[in-house]
């Protein structure tokens, strides 16, 4: 959230506040006048027998001084400069036309209509409600900061979250194997590739889908090549043959295992050089220290899964 | 969440501030039109009233604070009320029934109600008589029927007025003229009616002469409609012989005129001699 959008936050929040406050007095004031001119006509009803109006009937003049002298007196009462008494005159002597800002209220007595004019003006900022203005100014300029804070806070969580997808959710590494051109490479790394002979690529091809079907078996080096992984080397080899890599008869993948894994698990260290983290995944397991070749050890690929690797050409 | 529970609470105290913000008090009227005035004088614990009853406010107020301070008041009364109003109906009711203990009025008012004769109202001071006059800023006016058919006529409009109402009325039923076909302009007092005149608005209007009009119109330019109009009169209620008062009030009458503005004012004669063993009325007031 930059300044720009802060400050355009502060401006609508100001807006807003000062025109509900602006609509606010408007609406009271109005309401206070109307009350106040009730009560002004009131007065002057309880006054109208005892004021020197004029009277067509009884050819009386009246005493406008005297009329006059009431409404100063009125007015100093009503004591506000919004609202004022202008005239108090019988209909028929009614001459001058309101102007705008004058209210005409008129009295029904038993002598004809008598007129009273309003005079009301609209007085827009006290100093008082100037400095309900500053408020309100101070107020947005507070919660446009508040604001701020809050969504910066709340882009923070969706960043945290949004990073903790990411890091939950890594794209898989997937080791490709092309048959076509006889290479591994990586999904990490998809321009280093690897050129690996037919023997070594049939045989860990046939183990990667062997330990995929198979879970749990252990291979050692002592026992023989189980027939399953031999058959699907086998069917590797036969698809080489097919792309034209080669017209030698199948090897003996049981011959020389040892040699075989050492190819591949070079080829690998080559291609996941990168992402040495996922090279357990794929790299089938090395005999350490003295002893190793013992029957518990297994070359088998135990935590591959489906989807680890990509056979292009198959 | 928050923050939009938070706006919503700003926006409705936002409206609360502005319904709160507005000024707002009740107006509270006293009696806006006082049509009297009342003061004690040193006898608290008296509870008769000495009643006055004038047109005029200033001088309501003004000898209803004169004769609070009195002393002989004071020992037969303990407040003093004056009364004012413009409405001649107001005096009709109070000179008839009898209420007002001390009246300004004209004559031919008390006469009207024979009120010399039911009350004992009994004059006490009197303004000196004067001439009724037809005033024109232009010529003297004539007394004719063509002179006034094509004039504008300014007059009095409270009835009992004599030089402003009565009179020249009484003028133009003489020459036969129907009212009706005067065009007359009211106003109600005799400065109304000089400024109507001076202002061009009427031509020619009714009323009395006094000094202080050589201002504004010509003497030359005046023509007398009646004379020995007697003045109006301060009138004294005398249901008991009480002569203290009467001279009492008396006394503050002629002390108050003296510091009136106007002339006409000034020129007043006390009806009955005090200071004396006996109190009389004197013989030129008498011939009225």
């Amino acid at each position: 959230m930059n300044k720009y959008k802060q400050s355009l936050v502060l401006l609508c929040l100001y807006l807003i506040l000062s025109s509900v406050f602006y609509i606010s007095v408007t609406q009271k004031s109005q309401q206070v006048v109307k009350q106040k001119i009730i009560q002004i006509e009131k007065q002057i009803a309880l006054d109208l027998p005892l004021l020197d109006l004029s009277n067509e009937l009884l050819k009386h003049s009246g005493n406008k001084d005297a009329v006059n002298s009431y409404i100063k007196t009125l007015n100093s009462y009503i004591d506000s400069d919004d609202l004022r008494v202008v005239t108090i005159v019988p209909k028929s002597e009614m001459v001058t036309p309101i102007k705008p800002n004058q209210i005409i209220r008129s009295l029904s007595t038993n002598s004809g209509f008598v007129l009273v004019v309003f005079s009301v003006k609209r007085t827009h900022f006290t100093l008082s409600q100037i400095i309900y203005y500053l408020i309100f100014f101070v107020l947005s300029v507070l919660v446009s900061f508040w604001i701020k804070f809050a969504f910066i806070k709340q882009s923070n969580k969706q960043l945290i979250n949004t990073e903790h997808q990411t890091i939950t959710e890594p794209t898989p590494l997937v080791l490709i194997v092309d048959l076509n051109d006889k290479t591994l490479s990586s999904s990490c790394n998809p321009e280093q590739k690897m050129c690996l002979a037919n023997k070594p690529l049939c045989f860990y091809l046939a183990l990667v889908e062997y330990c995929t079907n198979n879970d749990d078996v252990a291979l050692s080096h002592n026992k023989d090549v189980p027939e399953e992984l031999l058959e699907l080397a086998n069917k590797y080899f036969y698809r080489l043959i097919e792309l034209g890599h080669t017209v030698r008869k199948r090897p003996n993948f049981n011959n020389s295992l040892e040699k075989t894994l050492s190819e591949i698990r070079a080829a690998l260290d080559e291609v996941l050089n990168e992402c040495p983290e996922e090279k357990e995944l794929y790299y089938p397991p090395k005999a350490y220290g003295e002893g190793s070749r013992s029957r518990l050890h297994s070359y088998g690929l135990a935590n591959i899964r489906k989807g680890n690797i990509e056979i292009i050409g198959k | 969440m928050l923050i939009v529970t938070f706006l919503f609470l700003l926006l409705v105290v936002t409206w609360i501030c502005g319904q709160v913000s507005v000024y707002n008090d009740d107006l509270h009227f006293p009696v806006m039109i006082e049509t009297s005035t009342e003061c004690q004088t040193t006898a608290t614990s008296n509870k008769d009233q000495l009643i006055i009853f004038t047109q005029s406010k200033k001088i309501a107020k003004l000898l209803t604070q004169n004769l609070c301070s009195d002393n002989v008041v004071a020992k037969q009364y303990g407040s003093v009320k004056g009364y004012w109003g413009y409405r001649t109906a107001e005096s009709f009711e109070f000179v008839g029934k009898g209420i007002a203990d001390l009246i300004l009025a004209k004559n031919n008012i008390m006469a009207a109600f024979k009120a010399e004769s039911t009350y004992n109202y009994q004059p006490v001071v009197g303004f000196s008589d004067y001439t009724a006059f037809f005033i024109s800023s232009k010529e003297k006016p004539r007394i004719t029927k063509q002179y006034f058919l094509d004039k504008r006529i300014g007059l009095l409009d409270y009835p009992t007025s004599r030089s402003g109402h009565i009179l020249p009325k009484k003028v133009f039923k003489e020459l036969d003229i129907n009212l009706a076909n005067l065009k007359i302009t009211y106003a109600s007092s005799h400065n109304e009616l000089r400024d109507l005149l001076a202002d061009g608005k009427v031509d020619i209007i009714a009323s009395f002469w006094k000094e202080s009009d050589e201002k504004r119109f010509s003497k030359n330019y005046i023509t007398p409609l009646s004379n020995n109009i007697s003045g109006t009169r301060w009138y004294l209620k005398m249901r008991q012989n009480n002569t203290d008062l009467l001279c009492a009030v008396q006394e503050n009458l002629l002390a108050m005129s003296k510091d009136q503005r106007l002339n006409y004012y000034q020129n007043v004669q006390p009806f009955w001699s005090c200071g004396t063993s006996s109190v009389n009325l004197k013989e030129e007031a008498d011939d009225e």
